[in-house]
């Protein structure tokens, strides 16, 4: 009741922000720029960022900073994906830093690592030197949203758009808010949307679809909101609808050739993909790829190729991807420490691949390949840790991530791969003995001693760890789970413990070992 | 001069028709007069045109993203294929082979065009290439394309040649008088090339006819980047030591372009400051020439920026004949490229370059054991550079034809032109007999015989008679300061200064040039 409630509260508050009849009074930042064109640039810059379109923000920006090499926004907002050429943008922008202007030296300061509270100390300082600004608004309101502060978050959004009824991103975290998932973080009360509890009622629908139209005519141009919109339709019964709008998302995306077409181009492989059309799909994720030009984005679509390969099990081809890819990896535009870093993935994708696939040598030839780069690249970023990569994907501008396998390296993951890579490889002794030496805390090894009582085919074991307080999750563990439950003859308990499994709508790579020989076991069950 | 009457009746038309109407107004494009070119998509032809007008400006970076755009939205447009300037080369033989693959899908203009561009830009192939050419004006005869193209088929810097190209480009100009390239190809076939800069200096009605062609040219295409900085540096280039018109000429339109790039952002402001530089040196600025150069490498985006950059900065020491700065920076750049984020390739390239730079300069400066091992090393880099891509027959050629400054001089990576420095590094240092035999040598592999290193290695064995008769004929730079030694020899002074006020006198330019401009000044002195 208390939910409904504030639902019903914070409604009134969504529908105002929608009035567009409100004259902007939208005072811009306080910069120290002196040239009006190397402004308007980073202001276009900042809208093709919005709209997605990471390549031709990059081109703004870089044409700002030819008019006005010491700009110091431009200098700290440039998604440069080259480390070395990111930190002279930096150097440039701290040496300039004395002239700056006070909002300049905030937003410096924000582009470091901070507390959560020394964050909010510092966008509340931004609002407090531009109390006309929406962008300053809208950006405390998405940090409350990213911290759950639901009341907060609605209060700055709603300021923010009452400066600037289009501010586009207080609309789309309103947006993100009330639709939560896929990129969107999930405050209570608000849940994902699924067919239970939205999409099989008419009135649900007629209301996103109303929300869909208001925010996209905020920015016609806008084609990242396509993703979005795709993806929650995309865990519904109406995938073709997922399909429609990534493909509306590629159309609008010719009208500039935005460079987020390919991302659009490879979610609508996803989408045909789902509705069973393998060869259609691949079709899309070829031209997503070949339509990727930063070697970045590209290494990711081919990544995102291989494991679509994956799931359709059709090993050869997957390998033959990240095969063709190792082998022109010199010419690919990395320079010797990517190349390294690309190798580490590759080997480990192979690994696993190639155990799925049954060919076990290849399998420990890949996984001893991926030491090897691996090492390498540990030699070169000594402290290297899971930040590394955020950090990496966040100056790239692609907070998703490059599906790459950087983060495997570190002496953990290692020691978690080579377990699972030996029970993948039905290695049972070979993994119990790694197991049983690890010193890892037992919530990381669990899983493994779980899956490996299940491919020994010992239910004492599997029970008596489920006993013992396990929740049985994920798709590795469920397989194996269900797999030991058709032995012993409980079938329906295994079925629905599969059915999640086998009706995946995303494509992480994992989920690509068990998805189609769930969908294969599912259907025998039912025979 | 004859070529010009005709030319100049034809500036009288069209200055004629111009008046009536506001040059500023016009659009100093030509795309009606142009062969229509295949896409599905016509928002990728777009992009295309785009891409090939900033190709026009010198503006590579953006002209790439325009070709990359045009890609994203189709991805096997021929045309985008053949003309992205892409500097990985292994890249750019994928786009081809892309667009031999795609050809069928291509217009007949397409078809030609793509067996003209293959061809490369030697004396063998020129007639080819006019044939070809011919062949899209009997297609098309109201289109401009068949007549630029024939137009560039033909040799700038030969007398006759340049007659015929000029005519080719005259052609265009009825057609489409503002188009940019036929213009200022008419210029370059004119005026262009270091044995113009001499007669410019030298020949008072040359100048002016220049000077008439130039301020017509400029008031019709004002906005033009290319035309600008290409007639600046003529005026710049013609700098006589004491007509300081044009000097403020040069300076004027370099203003133009100035205001041009900062209206746009554009990337050709690295290359106009470098523009800039040259003309300082070339006043005698040394210092506020250095301060350009350095801030040209400071704002250069792309590894292929930087690395030009800075070699023409090596270039600037050689000029000045500052050997140990040129060697001193050649140095930190090569100890940079550890930590520089370039590719393999880069890197290879670099190295190639960097050490048959230094083995030239060291050749000169009188350090045989340090130009003989950077002659090694510049060797061993090579081989490398020729495995990297995977060269095994016709190698120079290959090279020869792939694109880039020559300036880097990683395009002397094939043994051909291994032995070619090898002869001209042991003529200078002394090694004369070791010279013959690989003259002898060079002439027995690949067929032709290096005269002028003959007429060289005679000067410097004293057999100056010899030598002067073999370089009598030679009007290269180079090959005139050893001409004149001769002449010294010979008890010619008078002869001799004269050759030497030619040489002194030239712009900088190739490291040809550069190396002896300098020592001819000097000489040129001492007589």
């Amino acid at each position: 009741m208390k939910k409904i409630t504030l639902i019903l509260a914070i409604f009134p508050l969504f529908l105002s922000c929608l009035d567009n009849n409100v004259n902007s009074v939208d005072e811009p930042y306080n910069l120290s720029v002196k040239s009006q064109k190397a402004y308007d640039f980073y202001k276009s810059a900042k809208l093709k960022s919005q709209r997605g379109d990471f390549i031709g923000a990059k081109l703004d920006f870089e044409a700002s900073l030819r008019i006005e090499p010491n700009f110091i926004m431009a200098c700290l907002e440039i998604p440069e994906n080259n480390i070395v050429k990111k930190k002279q943008y930096l150097d440039r922008a701290l040496s300039n830093f004395e002239t700056a202007t006070d909002t300049e030296k905030i937003f410096y300061e924000l582009s470091g690592v901070l507390t959560k509270d020394k964050r909010e100390e510092l966008l509340l300082k931004l609002i407090k030197i531009n109390p006309k600004n929406s962008d300053a608004h809208s950006s405390l309101g998405i940090f409350y949203r990213n911290n759950g502060k639901l009341k907060k978050a609605i209060e700055y959004l709603n300021k923010s758009i009452k400066i600037n009824p289009k501010n586009w991103s207080a609309h789309r975290t309103i947006f993100g808010i009330k639709y939560p998932g896929y990129g969107d973080p999930v405050i209570e009360p608000f849940v994902r949307k699924n067919d239970n509890n939205f999409f099989n009622f008419p009135d649900s629908l007629k209301v996103i679809e109303n929300d869909i139209e208001k925010l996209i005519k905020i920015d016609t141009l806008n084609v990242a909101v396509y993703r979005k919109i795709g993806d929650m339709y995309r865990i519904s019964k109406f995938i073709n609808k997922a399909k429609e709008y990534y493909l509306r998302g590629v159309e609008i995306s010719n009208y500039n050739a935005n460079s987020y077409r390919s991302e659009l181009m490879h979610v609508a492989g996803n989408a045909t993909f789902l509705m069973g059309n393998v060869e259609e799909s691949i079709q899309y994720f070829q031209e997503s790829l070949d339509i990727e030009f930063d070697p970045y984005l590209k290494m990711k679509r081919i990544f995102q190729l291989a494991t679509v390969y994956l799931y359709d099990q059709d090993h050869t081809n997957a390998i033959k991807v990240l095969d063709d890819f190792e082998l022109n990896l010199k010419s690919f535009g990395f320079n010797q420490s990517e190349v390294n870093q690309a190798a580490v993935s590759i080997n480990s994708y192979k690994s696993f691949f190639y155990a799925d696939m049954g060919n076990k040598k290849m399998s420990y030839d890949s996984w001893n390949n991926f030491i090897k780069y691996a090492d390498v690249v540990l030699e070169e970023i000594p402290d290297f840790n899971d930040s590394y990569v955020q950090k990496r994907n966040s100056q790239i501008g692609v907070a998703s991530g490059l599906n790459d396998r950087l983060d495997r390296i570190t002496s953990e993951n290692r020691e978690l791969d080579y377990i699972w890579l030996s029970l993948l490889n039905n290695d049972l002794s070979k993994a119990k003995n790694l197991i049983d030496k690890s010193n890892l805390d037992d919530s990381k090894l669990v899983p493994f001693i779980f899956i490996h009582a299940c491919l020994s085919k010992d239910i004492n074991a599997v029970n008596s760890i489920i006993e013992n307080g396990y929740r049985v999750q994920g798709s590795r563990q469920n397989f194996y789970y269900s797999k030991l439950l058709i032995d012993k003859g409980e079938k329906k308990k295994a079925a629905e413990l599969i059915k999640n499994i086998a009706d995946g709508r995303f494509f992480s790579w994992g989920g690509g070992l068990f998805r189609k020989k769930s969908q294969e076991l599912f259907e025998e069950i039912q025979l | 001069m004859f070529k010009f009457e005709n030319y100049f009746c034809f500036l009288l038309l069209i200055l004629s028709t111009s008046c009536s109407e506001s040059t500023y107004q016009k659009k100093e494009t030509s795309q009606n007069h142009q062969i229509e070119i295949t896409s599905k998509n016509p928002k990728a032809i777009e992009f295309f045109r785009k891409g090939e007008e900033q190709k026009l400006n010198n503006e590579s970076r953006e002209s790439k993203e325009s070709f990359l755009s045009a890609l994203r939205l189709d991805p096997n447009m021929v045309m985008a294929l053949i003309e992205i300037p892409e500097s990985n080369l292994v890249l750019r033989s994928q786009y081809r082979k892309k667009a031999a693959k795609n050809i069928v899908n291509a217009n007949d203009f397409e078809k030609i065009y793509f067996a003209w561009d293959t061809l490369p830009n030697n004396n063998s192939a020129r007639e080819k290439k006019q044939e070809l050419s011919k062949k899209v004006i009997e297609l098309y005869p109201n289109k401009i394309d068949g007549y630029l193209m024939l137009g560039q088929s033909f040799n700038p810097y030969d007398e006759k040649e340049s007659i015929q190209g000029i005519k080719s480009f005259e052609k265009v100009l009825e057609i489409d008088p503002n188009n940019v390239l036929a213009n200022s190809q008419i210029i370059r076939f004119n005026f262009g090339g270091s044995q113009n800069a001499l007669k410019l200096k030298n020949d008072v009605d040359f100048f002016k006819s220049f000077d008439l062609l130039a301020k017509s040219t400029i008031d019709r295409l004002p906005n033009s980047l290319r035309t600008n900085l290409y007639i600046g540096n003529i005026y710049r280039n013609s700098y006589n030591f004491n007509d300081e018109y044009r000097i403020e000429m040069a300076k004027k339109l370099y203003d133009n372009c100035l205001k041009l790039v900062n209206l746009n952002g554009s990337s050709a402001k690295v290359n106009l400051i470098y523009q800039l530089a040259r003309l300082n040196l070339q006043m005698g600025k040394i210092e506020e020439a250095f301060e350009m150069y350095s801030s040209a490498i400071d704002l250069s985006e792309g590894n292929g920026q930087k690395i030009l950059a800075n070699f023409r900065m090596f270039l600037a020491y050689i000029y000045i004949g500052d050997y140990f700065s040129a060697v001193k920076h050649i140095n930190n750049f090569e100890k940079s490229l550890v930590n520089s984020g370039f590719t393999e390739e880069e890197i290879l390239k670099c190295q190639v370059g960097l050490n048959n730079y230094k083995s030239i300069i060291f050749a000169h400066a009188n350090q045989k054991q340090k130009a003989l091992e950077s002659l090694k090393t510049y060797k061993d880099f090579s081989k490398q550079l020729v495995a990297f891509y995977g060269l095994k027959e016709n190698i120079h050629s290959q090279l020869i034809s792939y694109p880039g400054p020559s300036i880097l001089r990683w395009k002397e990576a094939s043994p051909r032109s291994q032995l070619w420095n090898e002869i001209w590094v042991n003529i200078l240092v002394g090694e004369h007999k070791k010279a013959e035999l690989f003259q002898n040598k060079f002439e027995n592999t690949f067929g032709d015989r290096q005269i002028h290193w003959d007429g060289i290695l005679n000067v410097l064995q004293g057999n100056s008679e010899k030598g002067y008769s073999i370089l009598r004929p030679m009007t290269f730079g180079y090959m005139q300061y050893f001409k004149s030694q001769a002449l010294i020899s010979l008890g010619e002074r008078e002869k001799a200064k004269k050759v030497l006020d030619s040489v002194r006198q030239l712009p900088e330019g190739s490291i040809f040039s550069n190396l002896v401009v300098k020592r001819s000044s000097d000489l040129y002195k001492s007589l």
